[in-house]
């Protein structure tokens, strides 16, 4: 699992790559509650991880509510469809705000930003 | 690290760092830094919890736990560090072998946690199994954390309620169904749209605990295929959701999707009942596998004969010894983490007359299992309903000991109908004791017509296309020349056995397929419907399909294109009993009262109004059902003809302006069996009316304002 995070217009988004398993969601959870503690609003761009487990669910329910919480707005951005379908399944998808791409993120939170 | 002391750990066991766990909630719960795990033997003499790595499936740890850690009969103890997603587990059991004393411990074997909450080992159903695992099935660790989104419990009345028997695999599974996760809870989701448009607000779900469908599974040479345990009535976890139901087994995450399912069909105002199967488990008798009670405890889950030999009510080889204070305990907090972790709203218990035997198989007076369950105050406002027989030969029906909590699944109800259906004498007033909510079976005892689940056709037997088209069974597809499945069937082929194209036949079978469906509509009670028999589904003549994993056994939805007449007519029919409180009112129906339009609550008629005829050749049962308040003019005729040839009905009068109206007429065809409320004819004062051979009716009073 990597991460990678970069700012675009003034949102912060973090690029995953690999797996999100129980082995890597503390370590993740870590960093991303760190980052989201630092920004306004947080774009996970989802295009280049493989499995999703339960943990890792469990990691983004837990960083959702922390963004709720801190009235700030976290986007799932190009979830592979694969993904997708386990959190539909499971219930968890239609918890998210979720956008086809890392653009159409951003592009949504400025748009709603700006009133 | 957690500030809390108690949350240190004071010792290392296998290289484990480990501390005294704590004694309940037995099974396995997530502790902060680590894993609790509790489990309790009364004879065994020494405890070893195994743990599995998840990805090599190799036994990664063997903890001998010590006396330090036990508490009475119990284990216990945390387990710091520990990946939940990473290992699974299961216990090795010292003791006593001594069959013939009822003592069964093999520490060679790795039991399986009676009260484990997800089971690995059947993730995919069909998948074939690893016939060399001597451990096939292994306990793992889920999440307990599911947002609910305030779901709050249904708690529909079970008057007003509307239950659909179903399969979740077979829903689904069909190529037909056109959804995206065929036989899954999934795929019980993408078909909420249709049980709304069927009308239906309850679901209950065949055996959902896990299971292994290859139990007992061999080569069928008549299908070519493989016998499975389909339908599941063979407990492996009462704890543990069937991960291969689940579009996500694979992914261990079959508890969520479960939950997902059932806030799914709440949000859309449909209750889940589950059938729960607390007679007997998956072990068999004294040759069947040792999976986890055998090995645990054996004396105490299972009756014994005194030669230490499995006392069998249930039929499936061994019987679960319920009354017994910790299987009590167990089948109690199965039932409570059922309603309060996964929002069911109400279980069947299956061959429910064996969890009022004692130790020995005795019947008991007042069985404390029953009692315990009536009472506790989670499952107060669930719903409780017994199948109230068992293959021991004890039948209660009318007689299970309920506690005022307890509905039943009336087989007589069934058997009236039927006979009453295939033109049988004498049924005249079994069908009308039928209609007023079985109060031969329930009044005395103070029981209103709400002790009777009303059915006709049930996962056990026919199917209701096959009741109308076969005479006997035909379960040669089971490989036991057609000697399994119940011979009493009570079912009429309208005169040629099986399929055919004759018209006039198939016009008869339709007709009688809603004659059956408007009298379990029209009759007091609970009332049941059939998975698929809303849209003609047959079984082939099979009426014991426990072993079918196929088409025979799978719902085709192309049926809704080929019979539309009929699901039209079950969806007008649910509507209608659902607009009509005269129907449905919680109590038998007194024929001394004065209720709407001067009419008792009910009445009965025959050819002419208020002469019935309950003779032996009687075919023909008329009745006229009014709400009891006298200030409401909820008034149904309801009249029923078995018999071959048409009769002529005198209608009693109504007062004023009201004319009856025609509601139902099983004797037409669509569009003019079944109307929209309001759109049937009116029909003239005085005239009589013409009720075509075994036809059904339903007239209602109306205001003429024409």
């Amino acid at each position: 699992m990597n991460i990678t995070i970069s700012q675009e217009c003034g949102t912060a988004v973090a690029s995953i790559t690999g797996d999100i398993t129980h082995a890597v969601a503390a370590e993740l959870q870590e960093k991303l509650l760190a980052l989201l503690s630092s920004v306004e609003d947080l774009v996970l761009d989802f295009g280049g991880i493989g499995i999703l487990t339960s943990a890792g669910l469990r990691m983004l329910l837990l960083l959702y509510r922390e963004a709720q919480g801190g009235h700030k707005k976290l986007l799932l951005a190009a979830v592979p469809e694969s993904v997708e379908d386990v959190m539909s399944v499971t219930g968890f998808w239609e918890q998210f705000v979720t956008c086809k791409s890392v653009d159409d993120a951003i592009k949504k939170v400025t748009k709603t930003v700006q009133p | 690290m957690s500030g809390r002391i108690d949350l240190y750990p004071t010792g290392e066991i296998s290289g484990l760092k480990v501390r005294p766990g704590r004694v309940k909630p037995y099974g396995t719960s997530l502790v902060p830094g680590g894993v609790n795990f509790s489990v309790f033997s009364t004879a065994a003499t020494s405890c070893t919890l195994v743990l599995f790595d998840k990805q090599t499936r190799q036994i990664m740890a063997e903890l001998v736990l010590p006396d330090s850690f036990r508490i009475g009969d119990v284990w216990s103890v945390i387990i710091f560090d520990l990946d939940p997603e990473r290992f699974e587990y299961g216990y090795r059991m010292d003791g006593r072998w001594d069959p013939a004393a009822g003592y069964r411990f093999d520490p060679s074997k790795i039991l399986l946690d009676p009260y484990v909450r997800s089971i690995s080992g059947r993730e995919v159903w069909g998948a074939q199994p690893d016939r060399d695992d001597k451990f096939p099935y292994r306990g793992f660790v889920i999440p307990e954390d599911f947002d609910w989104y305030g779901d709050t419990p249904m708690e529909i009345p079970s008057e007003n309620l509307i239950i659909y028997e179903m399969h979740v695999r077979g829903f689904t599974r069909h190529s037909t169904s056109g959804v995206a996760h065929p036989g899954t809870y999934a795929g019980v989701v993408e078909k909420i749209p249709y049980l709304l448009s069927l009308g239906v607000n309850c679901v209950e779900l065949l055996p959902v605990f896990e299971f292994d469908e290859f139990e007992l599974s061999v080569p069928n040479p008549v299908t070519g295929g493989f016998n499975m345990n389909y339908w599941g009535y063979s407990t492996v976890g009462f704890y543990a959701p069937k991960a291969g139901f689940a579009a996500t087994g694979a992914m261990g995450m079959q508890a969520d999707e479960f939950k997902s399912m059932v806030r799914s069909l709440h949000s859309a105002g449909i209750e889940v009942l589950l059938d729960v199967v607390f007679n007997h488990t998956s072990e068999g008798d004294h040759r069947g596998p040792t999976i986890s009670f055998r090995g645990l405890d054996n004396m105490i889950y299972y009756m014994l004969t005194p030669e230490g030999y499995y006392h069998n009510f249930s039929g499936c080889g061994n019987s679960l010894n319920c009354n017994n204070p910790i299987v009590r305990e167990m089948v109690i907090e199965c039932l409570r983490f059922w309603v309060a972790e996964y929002h069911i709203d109400g279980f069947r218990f299956d061959a429910a007359a064996i969890l009022g035997r004692d130790s020995n198989g005795e019947i008991m007076n007042n069985p404390p299992l029953l009692e315990s369950v009536a009472l506790d105050p989670i499952l107060k406002k669930c719903k409780l309903i017994a199948e109230a027989w068992d293959a021991g030969g004890l039948y209660l029906l009318g007689k299970f000991p309920n506690y005022g909590r307890f509905a039943e699944w009336n087989g007589k109800f069934r058997d009236d109908i039927r006979d009453f259906l295939r033109g049988e004498p004498n049924h005249a007033g079994l069908l009308a004791t039928r209609l007023s909510g079985s109060p031969d079976l329930y009044e005395s005892s103070g029981r209103g017509p709400l002790a009777s689940i009303n059915f006709i056709t049930c996962h056990d037997g026919f199917s209701l296309r096959d009741l109308v088209s076969y005479n006997h069974k035909h379960n040669e597809a089971n490989a036991e020349d057609n000697r399994d499945g119940c011979d009493d069937n009570r079912s009429w082929n309208c005169g040629i056995e099986g399929e055919t194209t004759d018209l006039n036949i198939t016009a008869l079978r339709l007709r009688q397929a809603k004659n059956a469906l408007l009298a379990l509509m029209v009759a007091r009670g609970t009332p049941m419907i059939l998975m698929g028999d809303e849209m003609g589904r047959t079984q082939w003549g099979n009426n014991n399909t426990y072993c079918h994993d196929n088409e025979g056994n799978w719902l085709d939805w192309s049926l809704l294109e080929r019979e539309p007449e009929l699901f039209r007519f079950v969806r007008l029919a649910i509507a209608f009993r659902l607009r009509h409180p005269s129907l449905r009112a919680p109590r038998h129906p007194r024929s001394d009262t004065s209720g709407a339009l001067g009419f008792p609550e009910i009445s009965w008629h025959g050819r002419t109004p208020w002469a019935p005829d309950w003779s032996h050749e009687s075919r023909l049962v008329a009745a006229v059902f009014a709400t009891a308040a006298a200030t409401a003019d909820d008034v149904l005729y309801y009249a029923w003809n078995s018999a071959s040839s048409v009769t002529m009905l005198d209608l009693p009068s109504l007062p004023g302006q009201y004319r009856w109206r025609v509601l139902v007429n099983t004797g037409c065809v669509s569009p003019l069996d079944i109307y929209n409320p309001g759109e049937g004819p009116l029909l003239l004062q005085g005239v009589p009316f013409l009720l075509g051979a075994y036809s059904s009716v339903v007239l209602v009073a109306d205001v003429d304002l024409s």
